[in-house]
């Protein structure tokens, strides 16, 4: 497995888009919180220092497409050809190719909060107002962030092996997560299961609205999901064919 | 469905007694070149490689050596996309022999190349299965080519085997030449004496293989046997699948 992981990661860092995706993602974490200090006029108060350290939601829909272009692309490049080829074993390929994925949206969630931090830094050093967070807090909300961009990134990757078509994928996964499940989520019986809600949840937890889960039933939410369509993923794909 | 990419609909296809997708060692095993070169276009040529050849454990240092020996060497670095039709297939062919496999599928490799890269991936194949022993399995619409580069031809029709031969035995590829004479029995004996030339006899015709039209005139002339005609037929693989698939193969 550790060969297939150390592929994936090969692949994957040498195609410019990722690191395009990645600097978007970045650039989108230093707008969330240049954004909060704005807005958030109250410059000595602990919302103030909450406000910068969630995590970007943006950021976590170019994780997502992230994780649906990759995968998708293997398909329509037409190079899952030489990957199962090589690794006919299909579940090894989505696996490694779900733990490189994640692992960078664990990189972008971890350095979430100390770019946060590092905007809010420079912010004050030129303004009034000063920080006031703990290191608790900061935890909290990095593992939040970290917990909600590789739930995502797992969704993403699984969608768009599914799809096999980066541009379908996409659709699919931006028209199921981020417009049919809020959509969903703004009812009652569904807005504690929802995946929108589940992130709101974990990018801001000092936040929590009473329609949205608690931290840990959003983290276990995310986690069912990414198991249930990471197994229907992993069933379909051993079974279809791949065409050359 | 030989390499488990798709399922039959019946049967099953073994690689070295067994399915593709149990062997223990898949890229040392085949090696193989489909769609004419599966890459994603914005990686570089290199990193295709050094991504197949770290999921099959392969040195890196043996991209170098595919590369030099596909003719690829100067533009590793450059994105696959920005390469021609014959440079996709080159690099398709370096890819598939990262783990020296013993045998090698190719699907019509010889898209996109120019006559002299025709020319050498008939050497290259014809090298890598008589000088180093692999077995190499290609197949084409292009039957001129195949003619020129394979030694044994399978021809499938409609989904169907329907012929297995050897090029040499089927006389694929060598000019015929037939002999009319009156006497042509006493030429046939002649031709046979002359040396390797096979020859086959029916009433007044001869069929003779291994042999120039210019020698038989000669071997007549020595052997004072009149002829009545005398002429050259090239018997082409395209003629063979032709008679053997009635135009009907798919």
């Amino acid at each position: 497995m550790s060969r297939q992981i150390a592929s994936e990661w090969i692949k994957l860092r040498s195609l410019p888009s990722t690191w395009f995706l990645v600097a978007i993602g970045l650039i989108m974490m230093v707008v969330q919180a240049v954004v909060a200090l704005v807005t958030i006029k109250d410059h000595d108060s602990h919302e103030l220092a909450l406000g910068v350290m969630s995590g970007s939601s943006v950021t976590l829909i170019v994780i997502v497409g992230l994780g649906v272009t990759v995968a998708a692309a293997e398909y329509s490049q037409k190079s899952i050809i030489t990957t199962y080829t090589v690794t006919p074993s299909r579940w090894r390929v989505v696996i490694a190719r779900t733990i490189v994925i994640a692992g960078v949206a664990l990189a972008l969630g971890l350095l979430s909060v100390p770019l946060g931090r590092l905007v809010a830094a420079i912010w004050f050093t030129f303004g009034e107002g000063s920080w006031n967070a703990d290191f608790s807090d900061a935890v909290k909300y990095a593992a939040g962030i970290m917990i909600a961009y590789v739930g995502f990134s797992v969704l993403g990757v699984m969608i768009g092996t599914l799809a096999r078509s980066p541009g379908l994928g996409v659709g699919i996964a931006f028209g199921l997560l981020f417009l049919v499940d809020p959509l969903l989520g703004s009812f009652s019986f569904y807005s504690e299961y929802a995946t929108s809600t589940a992130a709101q949840t974990l990018l801001d937890p000092d936040n929590r609205q009473s329609n949205q889960p608690l931290f840990g039933s959003a983290i276990a939410l995310l986690a069912l999901y990414a198991v249930i369509l990471g197994s229907v993923t992993l069933g379909v794909e051993d079974r279809r064919d791949v065409h050359a | 469905m030989i390499l488990g990419l798709a399922r039959p609909d019946g049967g099953e296809a073994r690689v070295a007694g067994k399915p593709f997708r149990e062997l223990e060692n898949p890229a040392g095993t085949v090696g193989a070149v489909l769609s004419g070169g599966a890459f994603h276009d914005h990686r570089a040529a290199r990193a295709s490689l050094h991504a197949t050849a770290t999921a099959a454990g392969i040195p890196s240092s043996r991209i170098r050596e595919v590369l030099d020996a596909v003719g690829l060497s100067d533009a590793p670095n450059r994105r696959v996309g920005s390469y021609s039709l014959g440079m996709r297939q080159r690099l398709a062919l370096a890819q598939a022999l990262l783990a020296d496999p013993d045998v090698l599928i190719l699907d019509e490799p010889g898209n996109g190349l120019d006559p002299a890269g025709l020319k050498w991936l008939r050497d290259t194949l014809r090298s890598l299965a008589h000088d180093d022993g692999k077995t190499v399995m290609l197949s084409s619409h292009i039957l001129s080519e195949v003619q020129e580069t394979v030694d044994v031809a399978v021809v499938i029709a409609e989904g169907q085997l329907v012929s297995e031969f050897s090029l040499a035995e089927a006389d694929v590829g060598e000019a015929v030449v037939i002999a009319r004479a009156p006497k042509a029995a006493e030429l046939a004996s002649a031709i046979e004496r002359d040396g390797s030339a096979r020859v086959s006899q029916d009433g007044e015709q001869l069929r003779i293989t291994g042999v120039s039209v210019a020698r038989v005139g000669e071997i007549a002339l020595e052997a004072q046997v009149a002829l009545s005609d005398l002429e050259a037929e090239h018997r082409s693989l395209e003629d063979r699948y032709m008679e053997l698939t009635q135009g009907k193969g798919r």
